[in-house]
């Protein structure tokens, strides 16, 4: 068996690589016995040119039995295989406009697709570090009548939730915070992620040294714990294997590192620089402080859609419970539907710096300090939503996410401002003051004399002057932050264009190459055509209203479906609407005049023809 | 030329070529001419049909070729059996008569 098989390769060999010794042999071959046919004809009597010829007569066709032998040489089908594509290369190289346009078309299509399927791996398929990870989910918190699709969690519902339901096998929380490395020469403010004691195990992750918080670590009177990422640990710590059981400062406390995370690590889209227990007092946080995110781990033969009947139900019996939200006094709400406003920590001359035009009222004062009246300032979205026939000023509220549900009064209604995105609409907000109460984690806005960035080093050394230990992020210049905010968009946006761009180019290539060939096959009736008189002019015409016909059906559908469909991206838009008649009509435009550019050429060939040739050409 | 040309099926003509290899080691021309005189000149086998039998033959390693000089010292390429390819000669004549028989059989006066 296997000498056979040995046998048929090297035969298959010889037949590939010694064709010419293999040919001439059988030429050999045949030639022989033609003579020693023609010499039996010659014994029997026949006389040699007639014994030659009737040996060659009876021979037969002789190219065609030698191609029968070939073929017995199990490898034409490699041969004429060979034979095609050097032939397809001869007529590629005699026609080199096709075959660039042709190329180039393939090379944009592969290229093309490949980079977006890169991009789509590498976002959205790439798994999960995690075990199983088909089974995680993320539990969110909706209020859907007071317009919020996505809320994280307090830590009494997240408790109930925890216990109640019966379809997970576990679940964690966790809230993303920063935190500052002290005790070192030059602090630093450390991403940093809290985390309930089931956060590790819930979706599997592995420790790379070291162990994972206990639930007794877990509490506000515990001792402080942490773990470390690997790149912190590489980075500060000399990737030290014996750095479990040693202490790091942060925020000023002694905190024991009890474990390393591995390099794979990742919540999410978060990679923190550390992570701590969560050690909130569930008898103290109130229902409507949110703020955790939940992670949960689905029991084994559970399906997603399983999940969420259940949790409608839990949520219905939590709404009953929920005082989250902004109360106005004097306005009656059901206890679970006080409007959600924003609310944010502002100090010093924060608006008059950031020359925020003051709408009603006043600004915050020296005045307002810790011993006076609690005062905040709205925005104006806030005040025309909830006092659109009277002046806010005076009136009080009690908002949600300050450290003691108070009464505030409102002194001051300012202009709307955007804090998060250009493309967000504004949102109501609330200003309350830092000399009433303090928060970590503050910015300081400068509003200078000379350009901005020459002045940020002047700045970190007046803040370490007053303060060594804290730790300064970043500086950067008002421009810097809006080029970030929307750099995602812009990414998107230059995608697209690209793209878009692509299509468009691929189009005017397609466009030129049909025509091409149009005008090529009907060389002869345009030869009939200017031979009965035709003009240039009329040729010309003729060929580019066909082709234009065809561009401009396209583009009128193009346009229709814009239309339709452009309110999918007006997210992405800023002020700029979405059918906005100005850009549509100048893409048209942009369309119609490269694929008229792209006519052009076929249609001077056309108009080229020399009638003679071109009937002579049959 | 005869009139009558009879066509031999593909496998009846390896069984041939085989047969006349058995008696000895020849060239293609030998062979038509041997299977000639042995059948009484009812069997012309063309050269259309012999030699891709004989390549095919060779392919399946039952025969195999040689360069060599015929009696009138021309140069000519020799063909003769293999091992296996006498055993397929063996095989290839025991399947014969079976279908022959078989044949006869059915076509004996009833």
């Amino acid at each position: 068996m296997f000498m056979n098989w040995l046998r048929t390769v090297r035969s298959r060999l010889q037949a590939l690589f010694l064709k010419q010794e293999l040919d001439a042999q059988m030429d050999a071959e045949m030639r022989s016995h033609i003579e020693m046919q023609t010499q039996e004809n010659i014994d029997a009597g026949m006389k040699p040119e007639e014994a030659r010829y009737a040996a060659l007569h009876q021979f037969g066709w002789i190219e065609s039995i030698k191609e029968t032998c070939r073929e017995q040489r199990g490898v034409n089908w490699i041969e004429n295989f060979g034979q095609d594509i050097r032939y397809g290369g001869r007529i590629l190289l005699k026609n080199p406009g096709y075959t660039v346009a042709a190329v180039l078309t393939l090379a944009l299509g592969i290229g093309a697709n490949t980079a977006m399927f890169s991009i789509i791996n590498a976002v959205l398929l790439r798994p999960l570090p995690f075990s199983d990870p088909h089974r995680l989910v993320m539990v969110w918190q909706e209020f859907p009548k007071r317009g919020s699709a996505r809320e994280s969690f307090s830590l009494p519902n997240f408790i109930d939730l925890r216990r109640e339901t019966k379809l997970f096998a576990d679940a964690g929380s966790f809230s993303l915070s920063s935190h500052t490395l002290t005790g070192v020469d030059e602090p630093e403010r450390l991403n940093s992620i809290r985390m309930s004691a089931g956060l590790i195990p819930t979706p599997g992750v592995r420790l790379a040294l070291g162990r994972n918080f206990r639930e007794e670590e877990d509490r506000p009177d515990a001792d402080r714990v942490a773990l470390l990422s690997d790149h912190l640990w590489r980075r500060r710590f000399g990737s030290n294997p014996g750095i479990i059981g040693r202490t790091m400062g942060i925020n000023d406390e002694a905190v024991t590192i009890v474990g390393v995370l591995p390099k794979t690590f990742r919540i999410g889209e978060e990679n923190p620089d550390i992570c701590v227990p969560l050690r909130l007092d569930p008898a103290k946080v109130d229902r409507g402080q949110r703020g955790l995110q939940a992670i949960a781990r689905l029991k084994p033969g559970v399906k997603v859609r399983q999940v969420q009947p259940e949790l409608n139900v839990i949520a219905a019996r939590l709404r009953s419970a929920d005082p989250s939200g902004t109360a106005i006094e004097g306005r009656t709400f059901a206890p679970n539907q006080y409007p959600f406003a924003h609310i944010r920590c502002v100090g010093g001359n924060y608006f008059q710096t950031l020359r925020v035009p003051l709408l009603d009222g006043r600004h915050f004062t020296e005045a307002d300090n810790e011993t006076a009246q609690k005062v905040v300032v709205i925005n104006a979205t806030m005040a025309r939503q909830f006092w659109a026939q009277e002046s806010a000023i005076g009136k009080r509220i009690r908002p949600d996410g300050l450290q003691e549900k108070a009464w505030l009064t409102i002194v001051g209604v300012v202009a709307d401002i955007k804090n998060e995105s250009l493309a967000q609409p504004p949102r109501p907000e609330i200003y309350y003051l830092y000399a009433q109460y303090p928060t970590r984690g503050l910015g300081v806005m400068l509003r200078t004399s000379v350009p901005p960035n020459t002045l940020a080093e002047t700045v970190r050394r007046e803040i370490w002057t007053m303060d060594s230990s804290l730790a300064i992020t970043s500086t950067q210049t008002m421009e810097q932050v809006m080029r970030q905010s929307s750099s995602t968009t812009s990414f998107q946006s230059l995608l697209l264009g690209i793209f878009a761009g692509l299509a468009l180019l691929l189009a005017a290539i397609g466009i030129y190459s049909v025509l091409s060939c149009a005008v090529g096959q009907r060389s002869r009736e345009i030869g009939i055509r200017m031979a009965l008189g035709a003009r240039t002019a009329s040729v010309y015409a003729l060929i580019l209203s066909g082709g234009m016909k065809s561009v401009l059906m396209g583009i009128g559908i193009g346009l229709v479906a814009a239309i339709f469909s452009t309110r999918f991206i007006a997210r992405l838009l800023f002020e700029t609407s979405a059918t906005d008649s100005v850009r549509l009509i100048s893409v048209a435009l942009l369309l119609a005049s490269t694929a008229l550019a792209a006519c052009f050429f076929p249609a001077r060939r056309a108009a080229k023809v020399d009638p003679m040739v071109a009937l002579r050409h049959e | 030329m005869p009139k009558e040309k009879t066509d031999l099926l593909q496998g009846t003509l390896d069984m041939l070529i085989l047969r006349a290899l058995q008696l000895g080691s020849m060239h293609g021309f030998g062979i038509s001419v041997l299977i000639r005189q042995m059948s009484q000149d009812v069997l012309q086998v063309e050269q259309g049909s012999l030699y891709p039998a004989l390549y095919r033959l060779e392919d399946q390693g039952w025969i195999e070729s040689e360069w060599g000089f015929s009696d009138n010292n021309r140069k000519a390429k020799f063909y003769k059996l293999t091992a296996a390819g006498r055993k397929q000669l063996l095989e290839e004549r025991s399947n014969w008569e079976r279908l022959s028989g078989a044949i006869n059989s059915v076509l004996k006066p009833a």
